[in-house]
Protein backbone atom coordinates (compact mmCIF):
# COMPACT_ATOMS: atom_id res chain seq x y z
CA UNK A 1 0.00 0.00 0.00
CA UNK A 2 1.46 3.11 -0.12
CA UNK A 3 0.85 4.80 2.90
CA UNK A 4 3.35 1.94 4.26
CA UNK A 5 6.06 4.00 2.56
CA UNK A 6 4.91 7.07 4.30
CA UNK A 7 5.19 5.62 8.09
CA UNK A 8 6.34 7.08 10.42
CA UNK A 9 8.55 5.42 12.42
CA UNK A 10 10.64 6.63 15.32
CA UNK A 11 8.00 9.59 16.06
CA UNK A 12 8.69 12.27 18.79
CA UNK A 13 6.09 14.29 19.86
CA UNK A 14 6.90 17.14 17.15
CA UNK A 15 5.88 14.94 14.34
CA UNK A 16 2.37 14.89 15.42
CA UNK A 17 0.91 17.88 14.06
CA UNK A 18 2.23 17.07 10.83
CA UNK A 19 0.28 13.70 10.49
CA UNK A 20 -3.17 15.01 11.79
CA UNK A 21 -2.61 18.14 9.92
CA UNK A 22 -2.04 15.98 6.88
CA UNK A 23 -5.00 14.24 7.59
CA UNK A 24 -7.61 17.07 7.73
CA UNK A 25 -6.43 18.21 4.09
CA UNK A 26 -7.10 14.15 3.31
CA UNK A 27 -5.24 14.73 -0.39
CA UNK A 28 -5.56 10.95 -1.33
CA UNK A 29 -9.04 10.40 0.23
CA UNK A 30 -11.62 10.93 -2.65
CA UNK A 31 -9.72 8.51 -4.68
CA UNK A 32 -9.83 5.81 -2.00
CA UNK A 33 -13.15 6.16 -0.75
CA UNK A 34 -15.91 3.68 -2.36
CA UNK A 35 -19.36 3.58 -2.33
CA UNK A 36 -19.96 0.00 -1.94
CA UNK A 37 -20.56 -0.98 1.52
CA UNK A 38 -18.83 -4.39 1.63
CA UNK A 39 -15.65 -2.60 -0.25
CA UNK A 40 -15.64 -0.29 2.82
CA UNK A 41 -15.66 -3.20 5.58
CA UNK A 42 -12.43 -4.68 3.51
CA UNK A 43 -11.22 -1.60 3.69
CA UNK A 44 -11.14 -0.88 7.92
CA UNK A 45 -10.30 -4.49 8.33
CA UNK A 46 -6.86 -3.95 6.22
CA UNK A 47 -6.95 -0.85 7.73
CA UNK A 48 -6.25 -2.24 11.24
CA UNK A 49 -4.29 -5.08 10.21
CA UNK A 50 -2.11 -3.09 8.65
CA UNK A 51 -2.36 -0.72 11.83
CA UNK A 52 -1.64 -3.67 14.37
CA UNK A 53 1.30 -5.00 11.75
CA UNK A 54 3.12 -1.58 11.07
CA UNK A 55 2.41 0.88 13.36
CA UNK A 56 0.79 2.86 10.61
CA UNK A 57 0.03 6.37 11.65
CA UNK A 58 -1.65 7.02 8.41
CA UNK A 59 -3.96 4.90 8.41
CA UNK A 60 -4.66 5.40 11.68
CA UNK A 61 -5.56 8.73 11.03
CA UNK A 62 -7.95 7.45 8.41
CA UNK A 63 -9.65 5.21 10.96
CA UNK A 64 -10.24 7.82 13.29
CA UNK A 65 -11.12 10.27 10.71
CA UNK A 66 -13.84 7.76 9.88
CA UNK A 67 -15.16 6.39 13.13
CA UNK A 68 -14.58 8.91 16.18
CA UNK A 69 -17.58 11.03 14.54
CA UNK A 70 -19.42 8.52 14.87
CA UNK A 71 -18.57 7.31 17.39
CA UNK A 72 -19.31 10.11 19.23
CA UNK A 73 -22.67 10.49 17.71
CA UNK A 74 -23.27 6.74 19.42
CA UNK A 75 -21.87 7.76 22.84
CA UNK A 76 -23.63 10.84 23.37
CA UNK A 77 -26.80 8.95 23.24
CA UNK A 78 -25.05 6.23 25.61
CA UNK A 79 -23.99 9.08 27.87
CA UNK A 80 -27.14 11.13 27.89
CA UNK A 81 -25.77 14.17 26.10
CA UNK A 82 -22.81 14.47 28.75
CA UNK A 83 -19.77 16.09 26.34
CA UNK A 84 -17.49 15.44 28.37
CA UNK A 85 -18.06 11.77 29.33
CA UNK A 86 -18.91 10.86 25.89
CA UNK A 87 -15.50 12.70 24.75
CA UNK A 88 -13.92 10.52 27.07
CA UNK A 89 -15.68 7.30 25.64
CA UNK A 90 -14.50 7.86 22.12
CA UNK A 91 -10.73 8.67 23.38
CA UNK A 92 -10.69 5.61 25.77
CA UNK A 93 -12.16 3.37 22.12
CA UNK A 94 -9.84 5.12 19.74
CA UNK A 95 -6.47 4.85 22.53
CA UNK A 96 -7.58 0.92 22.73
CA UNK A 97 -8.14 0.68 18.73
CA UNK A 98 -4.46 2.65 18.54
CA UNK A 99 -2.83 0.02 21.33
CA UNK A 100 -4.69 -2.94 20.82
CA UNK A 101 -5.00 -3.38 16.92
CA UNK A 102 -3.19 -6.73 17.23
CA UNK A 103 -5.83 -8.29 19.54
CA UNK A 104 -8.61 -7.71 16.28
CA UNK A 105 -9.45 -10.70 14.32
CA UNK A 106 -10.46 -10.18 11.43
CA UNK A 107 -12.20 -13.45 10.59
CA UNK A 108 -14.27 -12.78 13.48
CA UNK A 109 -16.14 -10.00 12.17
CA UNK A 110 -16.14 -6.29 10.99
CA UNK A 111 -13.76 -3.87 11.86
CA UNK A 112 -16.64 -1.43 12.98
CA UNK A 113 -18.13 -4.48 14.81
CA UNK A 114 -14.80 -4.71 17.10
CA UNK A 115 -14.80 -1.09 17.64
CA UNK A 116 -17.97 -1.14 18.68
CA UNK A 117 -17.41 -3.29 21.05
CA UNK A 118 -14.77 -1.66 23.09
CA UNK A 119 -16.85 1.02 23.15
CA UNK A 120 -19.77 -0.50 24.43
CA UNK A 121 -17.48 -2.50 26.99
CA UNK A 122 -15.54 0.51 27.99
CA UNK A 123 -19.46 2.59 28.70
CA UNK A 124 -20.01 -0.23 31.37
CA UNK A 125 -16.88 0.11 32.73
CA UNK A 126 -17.35 4.14 32.94
CA UNK A 127 -21.12 2.97 34.80
CA UNK A 128 -19.58 0.76 37.09
CA UNK A 129 -16.64 3.39 38.33
CA UNK A 130 -19.06 6.00 38.84
CA UNK A 131 -22.15 3.94 40.38
CA UNK A 132 -20.04 1.80 42.70
CA UNK A 133 -20.20 3.43 46.18
CA UNK A 134 -18.15 2.09 49.73
CA UNK A 135 -20.61 0.64 51.40
CA UNK A 136 -21.75 3.72 53.89
CA UNK A 137 -24.79 2.55 55.83
CA UNK A 138 -22.95 -0.52 55.98
CA UNK A 139 -24.88 -3.88 55.38
CA UNK A 140 -21.22 -5.05 55.71
CA UNK A 141 -20.47 -4.00 59.49
CA UNK A 142 -24.33 -4.89 59.64
CA UNK A 143 -23.73 -8.21 58.94
CA UNK A 144 -22.22 -9.70 61.84
CA UNK A 145 -25.39 -9.23 63.99
CA UNK A 146 -26.92 -12.10 61.30
CA UNK A 147 -24.11 -13.98 61.80
CA UNK A 148 -24.78 -17.71 63.19
CA UNK A 149 -22.40 -17.44 66.12
CA UNK A 150 -21.94 -21.26 66.74
CA UNK A 151 -22.40 -24.48 64.62
CA UNK A 152 -25.24 -25.11 66.27
CA UNK A 153 -26.87 -22.85 63.97
CA UNK A 154 -25.96 -23.97 61.23
CA UNK A 155 -28.39 -26.99 61.70
CA UNK A 156 -31.58 -25.18 62.34
CA UNK A 157 -33.51 -23.78 59.49
CA UNK A 158 -32.49 -20.77 58.32
CA UNK A 159 -34.99 -18.43 59.63
CA UNK A 160 -34.94 -19.72 63.31
CA UNK A 161 -31.21 -18.67 63.11
CA UNK A 162 -32.23 -15.26 62.46
CA UNK A 163 -34.82 -15.31 64.83
CA UNK A 164 -32.27 -16.25 67.20
CA UNK A 165 -29.81 -13.91 66.32
CA UNK A 166 -32.73 -10.92 66.98
CA UNK A 167 -33.62 -11.83 70.18
CA UNK A 168 -30.65 -10.84 72.42
CA UNK A 169 -31.68 -7.71 71.09
CA UNK A 170 -35.81 -7.67 72.25
CA UNK A 171 -35.08 -6.95 75.81
CA UNK A 172 -34.36 -3.21 74.49
CA UNK A 173 -38.14 -3.36 73.80
CA UNK A 174 -41.12 -2.03 76.36
CA UNK A 175 -43.63 -4.69 77.58
CA UNK A 176 -46.29 -3.31 75.20
CA UNK A 177 -44.12 -3.38 72.14
CA UNK A 178 -42.65 -7.05 72.51
CA UNK A 179 -46.38 -8.04 72.88
CA UNK A 180 -47.18 -6.73 69.80
CA UNK A 181 -44.02 -7.90 68.33
CA UNK A 182 -44.38 -11.11 69.63
CA UNK A 183 -47.94 -11.85 68.14
CA UNK A 184 -47.34 -10.08 65.19
CA UNK A 185 -43.75 -11.23 63.78
CA UNK A 186 -43.64 -14.86 65.89
CA UNK A 187 -47.30 -16.17 65.76
CA UNK A 188 -47.76 -14.66 62.86
CA UNK A 189 -51.24 -13.09 63.46
CA UNK A 190 -52.55 -10.16 61.69
CA UNK A 191 -52.46 -6.84 62.48
CA UNK A 192 -56.02 -6.41 63.36
CA UNK A 193 -56.71 -9.47 65.24
CA UNK A 194 -54.07 -9.03 67.22
CA UNK A 195 -55.80 -4.97 68.20
CA UNK A 196 -58.93 -7.09 69.00
CA UNK A 197 -56.94 -9.85 71.15
CA UNK A 198 -55.43 -6.63 73.44
CA UNK A 199 -58.19 -4.98 72.85
CA UNK A 200 -56.52 -1.58 71.65
CA UNK A 201 -56.89 0.41 68.53
CA UNK A 202 -55.16 -0.98 65.02
CA UNK A 203 -53.48 2.06 64.69
CA UNK A 204 -51.94 1.86 68.31
CA UNK A 205 -50.59 -1.69 67.27
CA UNK A 206 -49.10 -0.40 63.89
CA UNK A 207 -46.90 2.82 65.80
CA UNK A 208 -46.20 0.20 68.73
CA UNK A 209 -44.41 -2.03 65.30
CA UNK A 210 -42.50 1.03 64.04
CA UNK A 211 -41.89 2.29 67.19
CA UNK A 212 -40.39 -1.15 68.02
CA UNK A 213 -38.63 -1.82 64.79
CA UNK A 214 -37.21 1.71 65.46
CA UNK A 215 -35.69 0.60 68.32
CA UNK A 216 -34.17 -2.46 67.24
CA UNK A 217 -32.67 -1.01 64.39
CA UNK A 218 -30.62 1.49 67.00
CA UNK A 219 -29.61 -0.88 68.79
CA UNK A 220 -28.24 -3.29 66.14
CA UNK A 221 -27.03 0.13 65.08
CA UNK A 222 -25.32 1.15 68.50
CA UNK A 223 -23.86 -2.79 69.22
CA UNK A 224 -21.79 -2.43 66.02
CA UNK A 225 -20.55 1.16 66.12
CA UNK B 1 -26.93 -28.63 29.44
CA UNK B 2 -28.11 -24.43 30.15
CA UNK B 3 -32.38 -24.04 30.16
CA UNK B 4 -32.21 -20.83 31.39
CA UNK B 5 -31.35 -18.26 29.12
CA UNK B 6 -31.35 -14.40 28.95
CA UNK B 7 -34.30 -13.22 26.82
CA UNK B 8 -33.59 -11.51 23.23
CA UNK B 9 -34.69 -7.79 24.29
CA UNK B 10 -32.27 -8.66 27.49
CA UNK B 11 -29.46 -9.30 25.09
CA UNK B 12 -30.38 -6.70 22.80
CA UNK B 13 -30.12 -4.05 26.02
CA UNK B 14 -26.69 -5.31 26.80
CA UNK B 15 -25.64 -5.38 23.49
CA UNK B 16 -26.58 -1.46 23.24
CA UNK B 17 -24.89 -0.67 26.30
CA UNK B 18 -28.13 0.12 28.20
CA UNK B 19 -28.21 -2.25 30.91
CA UNK B 20 -27.20 -0.81 34.53
CA UNK B 21 -23.33 -1.90 35.08
CA UNK B 22 -24.54 -5.03 37.52
CA UNK B 23 -27.14 -6.43 35.39
CA UNK B 24 -24.92 -6.23 32.68
CA UNK B 25 -22.16 -8.17 34.17
CA UNK B 26 -24.86 -10.86 34.99
CA UNK B 27 -25.55 -11.03 31.16
CA UNK B 28 -21.89 -10.82 30.10
CA UNK B 29 -20.72 -13.85 32.42
CA UNK B 30 -23.67 -15.98 31.34
CA UNK B 31 -22.59 -15.37 27.77
CA UNK B 32 -18.82 -16.69 28.57
CA UNK B 33 -20.48 -19.55 29.80
CA UNK B 34 -23.43 -20.17 26.96
CA UNK B 35 -22.65 -20.79 22.97
CA UNK B 36 -25.76 -20.20 21.97
CA UNK B 37 -26.04 -16.81 23.59
CA UNK B 38 -22.26 -16.19 22.54
CA UNK B 39 -23.44 -16.81 18.42
CA UNK B 40 -26.86 -14.36 19.62
CA UNK B 41 -24.85 -11.45 20.93
CA UNK B 42 -22.18 -11.40 18.28
CA UNK B 43 -24.90 -11.02 15.49
CA UNK B 44 -26.75 -8.37 17.56
CA UNK B 45 -23.48 -6.86 17.85
CA UNK B 46 -22.60 -6.92 14.00
CA UNK B 47 -26.51 -5.17 13.50
CA UNK B 48 -25.83 -2.41 16.49
CA UNK B 49 -22.43 -1.51 15.02
CA UNK B 50 -23.68 -1.14 11.77
CA UNK B 51 -26.43 0.94 12.71
CA UNK B 52 -24.71 3.28 15.06
CA UNK B 53 -21.41 3.32 13.38
CA UNK B 54 -21.65 2.44 9.61
CA UNK B 55 -25.28 4.10 8.81
CA UNK B 56 -24.66 7.14 11.24
CA UNK B 57 -25.42 10.49 9.19
CA UNK B 58 -22.01 11.73 9.28
CA UNK B 59 -20.01 12.94 5.93
CA UNK B 60 -16.78 11.00 5.89
CA UNK B 61 -14.89 14.17 3.96
CA UNK B 62 -15.79 16.65 6.79
CA UNK B 63 -12.79 17.75 8.15
CA UNK B 64 -12.51 16.83 12.22
CA UNK B 65 -14.07 19.12 15.28
CA UNK B 66 -11.25 20.37 16.68
CA UNK B 67 -11.93 18.56 19.84
CA UNK B 68 -11.59 14.91 17.93
CA UNK B 69 -8.46 16.58 16.08
CA UNK B 70 -6.95 17.36 19.35
CA UNK B 71 -7.86 13.56 20.39
CA UNK B 72 -5.97 11.93 17.99
CA UNK B 73 -2.77 14.05 18.12
CA UNK B 74 -3.03 13.26 22.01
CA UNK B 75 -3.33 9.61 21.13
CA UNK B 76 -0.49 9.68 18.81
CA UNK B 77 2.03 11.49 21.17
CA UNK B 78 1.44 8.24 23.87
CA UNK B 79 4.30 6.59 24.36
CA UNK B 80 3.72 2.96 22.65
CA UNK B 81 3.62 0.13 25.49
CA UNK B 82 6.18 -2.67 24.95
CA UNK B 83 4.59 -5.89 24.18
CA UNK B 84 7.16 -7.55 26.91
CA UNK B 85 6.45 -5.11 29.38
CA UNK B 86 6.08 -6.29 33.25
CA UNK B 87 2.90 -4.63 33.45
CA UNK B 88 1.88 -7.17 30.07
CA UNK B 89 3.07 -10.06 32.46
CA UNK B 90 0.92 -8.96 35.30
CA UNK B 91 -1.87 -8.91 33.49
CA UNK B 92 -1.85 -12.46 32.08
CA UNK B 93 -0.82 -13.70 35.79
CA UNK B 94 -5.04 -12.97 36.84
CA UNK B 95 -6.16 -15.94 38.21
CA UNK B 96 -9.34 -17.24 37.06
CA UNK B 97 -10.69 -19.31 39.96
CA UNK B 98 -12.38 -18.29 43.35
CA UNK B 99 -11.64 -20.57 46.34
CA UNK B 100 -14.26 -21.67 49.15
CA UNK B 101 -14.03 -23.86 51.37
CA UNK B 102 -10.89 -25.81 50.31
CA UNK B 103 -12.34 -25.83 46.63
CA UNK B 104 -11.97 -23.56 43.42
CA UNK B 105 -13.88 -22.96 41.09
CA UNK B 106 -13.76 -21.33 37.66
CA UNK B 107 -14.96 -17.88 37.11
CA UNK B 108 -16.86 -16.84 33.76
CA UNK B 109 -13.50 -14.43 32.23
CA UNK B 110 -16.24 -11.64 33.16
CA UNK B 111 -16.02 -12.29 36.35
CA UNK B 112 -12.51 -12.90 36.59
CA UNK B 113 -11.39 -9.55 36.45
CA UNK B 114 -13.53 -8.29 38.72
CA UNK B 115 -12.62 -10.69 41.08
CA UNK B 116 -9.06 -9.81 40.83
CA UNK B 117 -9.49 -6.62 42.68
CA UNK B 118 -10.47 -8.52 46.11
CA UNK B 119 -8.33 -10.78 47.48
CA UNK B 120 -10.36 -11.18 50.73
CA UNK B 121 -12.78 -12.05 48.11
CA UNK B 122 -11.07 -14.30 46.47
CA UNK B 123 -9.59 -16.22 48.69
CA UNK B 124 -13.22 -17.07 50.56
CA UNK B 125 -11.96 -14.56 53.64
CA UNK B 126 -14.38 -11.90 53.56
CA UNK B 127 -17.65 -14.07 53.31
CA UNK B 128 -20.14 -13.91 55.49
CA UNK B 129 -22.51 -16.80 56.63
CA UNK B 130 -25.80 -16.85 57.39
CA UNK B 131 -27.13 -20.33 58.44
CA UNK B 132 -26.32 -23.12 55.57
CA UNK B 133 -25.58 -19.93 53.18
CA UNK B 134 -22.54 -17.50 52.69
CA UNK B 135 -22.48 -14.51 50.77
CA UNK B 136 -19.25 -12.63 49.45
CA UNK B 137 -20.23 -9.70 48.35
CA UNK B 138 -18.44 -8.14 45.37
CA UNK B 139 -19.67 -4.63 44.69
CA UNK B 140 -22.72 -2.11 45.15
CA UNK B 141 -23.83 0.34 42.39
CA UNK B 142 -26.70 2.91 42.84
CA UNK B 143 -29.36 0.57 43.79
CA UNK B 144 -27.91 -2.80 42.62
CA UNK B 145 -25.70 -5.40 44.93
CA UNK B 146 -23.61 -8.14 43.15
CA UNK B 147 -22.35 -11.03 45.29
CA UNK B 148 -21.29 -14.58 45.09
CA UNK B 149 -23.46 -16.99 47.10
CA UNK B 150 -22.13 -20.55 48.48
CA UNK B 151 -25.34 -22.52 49.56
CA UNK B 152 -24.65 -25.71 51.25
CA UNK B 153 -26.65 -28.85 50.30
CA UNK B 154 -30.43 -28.38 51.45
CA UNK B 155 -29.85 -24.69 52.63
CA UNK B 156 -32.06 -22.30 51.28
CA UNK B 157 -32.71 -18.58 51.36
CA UNK B 158 -36.20 -17.69 53.48
CA UNK B 159 -39.34 -17.12 51.29
CA UNK B 160 -39.26 -13.63 49.81
CA UNK B 161 -40.77 -11.04 47.48
CA UNK B 162 -38.34 -8.47 45.27
CA UNK B 163 -39.03 -4.87 45.31
CA UNK B 164 -37.03 -5.03 42.14
CA UNK B 165 -35.33 -7.63 40.13
CA UNK B 166 -33.13 -10.17 41.12
CA UNK B 167 -30.63 -12.22 38.47
CA UNK B 168 -29.18 -15.21 39.49
CA UNK B 169 -26.48 -17.04 37.25
CA UNK B 170 -25.32 -20.28 38.44
CA UNK B 171 -21.79 -20.91 38.47
CA UNK B 172 -21.41 -24.89 40.22
CA UNK B 173 -23.65 -27.56 41.64
CA UNK B 174 -27.67 -27.29 41.29
CA UNK B 175 -30.03 -24.22 42.32
CA UNK B 176 -33.70 -25.39 43.11
CA UNK B 177 -36.79 -22.61 42.46
CA UNK B 178 -39.87 -24.22 43.28
CA UNK B 179 -40.63 -27.04 41.29
CA UNK B 180 -37.30 -25.76 38.66
CA UNK B 181 -34.02 -27.00 39.30
CA UNK B 182 -31.18 -25.18 37.47
CA UNK B 183 -27.71 -26.25 36.38
CA UNK B 184 -24.29 -24.54 36.09
CA UNK B 185 -24.42 -21.94 33.57
CA UNK B 186 -28.43 -21.01 34.03
CA UNK B 187 -28.84 -17.72 34.01
CA UNK B 188 -32.49 -17.26 36.36
CA UNK B 189 -34.43 -13.53 35.76
CA UNK B 190 -37.20 -12.66 38.63
CA UNK B 191 -38.94 -9.33 38.82
CA UNK B 192 -40.54 -7.70 41.58
CA UNK B 193 -43.74 -9.43 41.72
CA UNK B 194 -42.47 -13.23 42.39
CA UNK B 195 -42.26 -14.50 45.53
CA UNK B 196 -40.15 -17.46 46.07
CA UNK B 197 -37.44 -19.88 48.35
CA UNK B 198 -34.44 -21.08 46.27
CA UNK B 199 -31.80 -22.56 47.64
CA UNK B 200 -29.26 -25.37 46.76
CA UNK B 201 -30.32 -28.85 45.91
CA UNK B 202 -30.69 -31.19 48.25
CA UNK B 203 -27.50 -33.66 47.31
CA UNK B 204 -24.82 -31.18 46.47
CA UNK B 205 -23.58 -27.72 47.21
CA UNK B 206 -24.38 -24.97 44.89
CA UNK B 207 -21.98 -21.92 44.22
CA UNK B 208 -24.03 -18.61 42.43
CA UNK B 209 -23.10 -15.47 41.39
CA UNK B 210 -26.47 -12.78 42.14
CA UNK B 211 -27.18 -9.13 41.29
CA UNK B 212 -30.08 -7.78 43.28
CA UNK B 213 -32.24 -4.43 43.07
CA UNK B 214 -33.12 -3.01 46.15
CA UNK B 215 -33.65 -5.41 49.01
CA UNK B 216 -35.66 -7.99 49.02
CA UNK B 217 -38.82 -8.06 51.14
CA UNK B 218 -39.12 -11.12 53.56
CA UNK B 219 -42.41 -12.58 53.49
CA UNK B 220 -42.62 -14.92 56.20
CA UNK B 221 -42.56 -14.99 60.28
CA UNK B 222 -40.13 -13.41 62.40
CA UNK B 223 -37.46 -12.59 59.83
CA UNK B 224 -40.60 -10.55 58.48
CA UNK B 225 -38.95 -8.59 61.31
CA UNK B 226 -35.85 -7.72 58.93
CA UNK B 227 -37.81 -5.69 56.29
CA UNK B 228 -37.23 -2.82 57.54
CA UNK B 229 -33.07 -3.59 58.12
CA UNK B 230 -33.40 -5.53 54.66
CA UNK B 231 -30.28 -3.85 53.74
CA UNK B 232 -28.72 -6.45 56.14
CA UNK B 233 -29.18 -8.98 53.78
CA UNK B 234 -28.36 -8.34 50.17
Amino acid sequence: MASASRRISGYTANTVPIVSGLMTSKPENQSTTSADPANDGQRWKDALVEIAETRCRVQYAKLFNHFAPRLKMFALRLCDSNEALALELVQDTMLAVWQKAHLYNASKGAASTWIYTIARNLRYDQLRKASSKADVISAEDLWPVLEAETDDGRSAPDHLVLQLQLEKYYDALSPAQMEVIRKVYLEDKPQQQVADELNIPLGTVKSRIRLAVQKLQDKIEAHHD
Amino acid sequence: MIKSHPSEGLLQAFVAGELPPALALCVSAHVDMCRLCQRDVQRLEAQQAEYSLEQAPVADQAPLPDELDHMLSAILAMPEAPADSPKASKITKISKHIHWNQQKFLLPRALQQQVNHQPALQAGESWRQLGKLWRGRLAEHDEWRTSFYYIERGGEIPEHTHKGREITLVLSGSFVDGDEVYQEGDFIYRDGSHTHKPGADATEDCLCFTAVEAPLHFTTGATRLLNPLGKLLY
